[in-house]
């Protein structure tokens, strides 16, 4: 009977171990893929890292060239932006000119009509004047007794055989 | 001094431009309608007003003359060959400017008295 014992006792330490020793192969198995996944092999982890520095290189390549990209296109938006202001500037300033110009051209025109109001003012005092001189010279009575009596042919005065001849020669200003 | 004695003579000798060529023109053709003297005097009296168009017509009528022949004369410068001989004479007897006056052909300073003294002088007196 203790040969049975020990060999119940044996086969059951074999199970036993066996069943611990599955258990081992089973928990290292269904550890060790995890830590082959968690954990990447070298090579892996220096693709890894060429492709991150890949990835990083193009990026900072694409970065930049974005980043350029972004510049001009900023420069160029603000060039756009810009004209439009210089534009309204110069817009504003011809219209300050032309304004300026109007405003000028209006005193020319005020000023001149001015002179021309003075001189017409002028003119008329003149043609007055010249009036009032002519209507009190239409009535003078130019004296001209001195030669009364005395035979006037034309531009002589006198006995036209008389022996002696006074002859003037003269203008009439 | 007694009538009958000498005369005197009016020659043109418009040389001060052309107001008074057109003055003594103007002069020439009331001339020419025996009103000499009424315009000789109005112009030589400073009648300003001769100088435009209307009041030389205006006076013009006012001295009786006919003023459409003497606008004619006027316009047409009929009487202009008569001014300028004057005038050439007078510069050919060495006439330097206005008033120059001769008695007898002698030049005198033109003046009431130098005048009359040349005459006196003429007659013996």
């Amino acid at each position: 009977m203790l040969t049975r014992v020990s060999r119940a006792g044996v086969v059951l330490a074999g199970v036993a171990l066996s069943a611990v020793l599955l258990l081992a192969a089973c928990s290292s198995e269904s550890e060790q893929p995890q830590a082959a996944s968690e954990q990447p092999t070298a090579a892996q982890v220096q693709d890894q890292q060429q492709q991150q520095e890949e990835q990083s290189a193009t990026a900072y390549a694409a970065g930049e060239s974005e980043s350029a990209e972004q510049q001009a296109a900023a420069e160029q938006q603000s060039e756009q932006t810009e004209p439009p202001q210089s534009v309204e500037q110069a817009q504003e300033s011809q219209v300050e000119e032309a304004s300026a110009d109007v405003q000028a051209e209006q005193q020319e025109e005020s000023e001149q009509a001015e002179v021309e109001q003075s001189e017409a003012a002028e003119q008329a005092s003149v043609q007055d004047e010249a009036e009032d001189v002519e209507e009190a010279m239409v009535g003078r009575i130019i004296e001209s007794g001195h030669r009364a009596g005395l035979f006037a042919n034309r531009n002589t005065v006198g006995d036209p055989d008389a022996p002696i001849v006074i002859t003037e020669y003269s203008d009439f200003l | 001094m007694a009538t009958g004695i000498a005369r005197y003579e009016f020659r043109y000798f418009a040389h001060l431009g052309d107001p008074a060529l057109y003055a003594a023109v103007a002069v020439a053709c009331a001339a020419e309608q025996g009103a000499f003297w009424p315009l000789h005097d109005r112009f030589m009296a400073g009648d300003e007003t001769l100088f435009t168009p209307a009041g030389l017509r205006r006076q013009v009528e006012f001295e009786g003359i006919e003023y459409g022949a003497f606008n004619q004369c006027l316009t047409d410068g009929e009487t202009l060959p008569l001014v300028i001989a004057s005038r050439s004479e007078g510069q050919s007897r060495g006439v330097p400017g206005t008033p120059t006056v001769f008695v007898n052909g002698e030049r005198v300073d033109p003046t009431f008295e130098a005048i009359e003294e040349a005459v006196r002088r003429a007659i013996g007196e």
